[in-house]
């Protein structure tokens, strides 16, 4: 009687220890992931706490250009202020060896964010045309709105996201609009990421110069 | 049924402990089959347990999500381009104040490898607080989903509708993808500010086909 108790405990034990472990494996799938945002912080930090941040991330990059100037890596860069298309243009023309990715827009004091991808390292180009797919395949009112804005020309700059040289972005950073050059390599979360045989993921959330979100 | 007149006596504990052995051998020796029924429903129970969670289900409190509005993966307007939308999706005011500050909400569209159906990102349009996107492609199975995010959902005005858009460009081969799972997702940020997810809820969908957000 006692044997047949004891196999009762032992498969109540083991279906409720099966289903735990079924239950959190599920979870832990997705939570397995080595990822951060990079940009600047998140808008609903304090100000103090995005000060030291960015100061943190500026060592970074010098000291990666130091160490390793010819590393090739993306990066965010943000802006002290909204800029028009052609002011970008004028920045990003001096440094041709950096290569322009995309480009962060939005109608100045409004919540909301468009990003387009930059073709031929026409900054204008790339945007009117976005505008102008969008308008055509926007299906939402608000967005129409914004749209309309834009293309009249109340627009304005707030990021770019691009590729270059360690040595060449850190050359960069030393321009007065810009905020930060957020590079894509977080050393402590690359080494976890190593460990667990995954790959590091950094995702753009460039923070606006306005304060908007 | 058995009854003791005397349950002080030694006898009478012996008795009673005895029958009670008795009992439960017997009941496992006729009931085996249903007590292993039993069991086994138990384990199913906890399974669909899991289920729900991550199903669309009316037992769910799905706060998170907005409870109007619609989204999905379609088909551009013409043969370049696909995109992953919601439009005009609404909060609750409970929904809005049960986030907080630390809480991120994501809208992902899951498929086996994206780069199997799209070149990568075009343009993205988004209103959510704090948006962002992600486009991750590979042969991890953690690699197989596009996403638009936002980093304040706490900072939604209830009843107002938002949107989000990101335009996919076409590699031509978006008719094999025939079915997706569309999550609306909430996580809780960690120190290095990712999402890391709390709940969610999922609809299974077909590529070019609306859902509605029903969270009545």
């Amino acid at each position: 009687m006692k044997f047949k108790l004891v196999i009762s405990a032992v498969i109540v034990v083991g279906l409720t220890l099966c289903s735990g472990f079924y239950y959190n494996s599920a979870f832990s799938q997705s939570n397995k992931e080595f990822r951060t945002f990079v940009g600047g912080l998140p808008s609903k930090e304090t100000a103090a706490k995005k000060a030291t941040h960015q100061k943190e991330r500026k060592e970074m990059l010098k000291r990666m250009s130091e160490k390793l100037p010819n590393g090739n890596v993306e990066a965010t860069v943000t802006f002290q202020h909204f800029l028009s298309l052609s002011e970008v243009q004028k920045l990003i023309d001096k440094y041709p060896s950096i290569e322009i990715k995309r480009v962060w827009y939005w109608v100045p004091g409004q919540d909301g964010r468009a990003m387009t991808i930059v073709k031929g390292r026409d900054i204008k180009k790339s945007v009117d045309d976005a505008i102008k797919r969008l308008e055509k395949s926007n299906h939402d009112v608000n967005v129409k709105e914004t749209l309309d804005k834009m293309s009249k020309g109340n627009l304005g700059v707030f990021s770019i996201s691009v590729k270059g040289k360690y040595s060449h972005l850190n050359e960069m950073s030393n321009e007065e609009v810009i905020k930060l050059i957020d590079v894509h390599y977080n050393e402590g979360l690359e080494k976890q990421a190593k460990e667990a045989g995954k790959k590091a993921r950094y995702v753009e959330l460039p923070e606006k110069p306005d304060g908007s979100r | 049924m058995w009854s003791i007149k005397s349950s002080n006596t030694a006898d009478t504990r012996f008795v009673k402990k005895t029958y009670n052995r008795r009992m439960v051998f017997i009941m496992w020796k006729k009931h085996s089959l249903s007590v292993f029924l039993s069991l086994l429903l138990t384990f199913v129970s906890f399974d669909s347990t899991y289920a729900v969670v991550n199903g669309d289900s009316v037992q769910f409190d799905k706060w998170f999500s907005p409870y109007s509005g619609d989204g999905g993966l379609m088909k551009g307007s013409d043969s370049t381009y696909s995109y992953l939308f919601f439009g005009s999706a609404k909060w609750t005011a409970n929904g809005v104040s049960t986030f907080d500050s630390t809480d991120c909400w994501e809208y992902e569209a899951r498929m086996t490898n994206p780069d199997d159906f799209f070149r990568g990102v075009r343009d993205f349009v988004a209103y959510v607080p704090d948006a962002y996107y992600e486009y991750e492609s590979g042969q991890n199975p953690d690699d197989n989903d596009v996403t638009i995010g936002s980093h304040d959902p706490d900072v939604i005005t209830a009843e107002k509708g938002y949107s989000g858009t990101l335009y996919l460009e076409e590699n031509g081969s978006q008719s094999d993808l025939s079915s997706l799972t569309l999550e609306s997702e909430y996580g809780e940020t960690d120190l290095i500010y990712d999402c890391v997810p709390t709940e969610y809820e999922s609809f299974g969908v077909g590529y070019n086909t609306k859902i509605d957000f029903d969270n009545d």
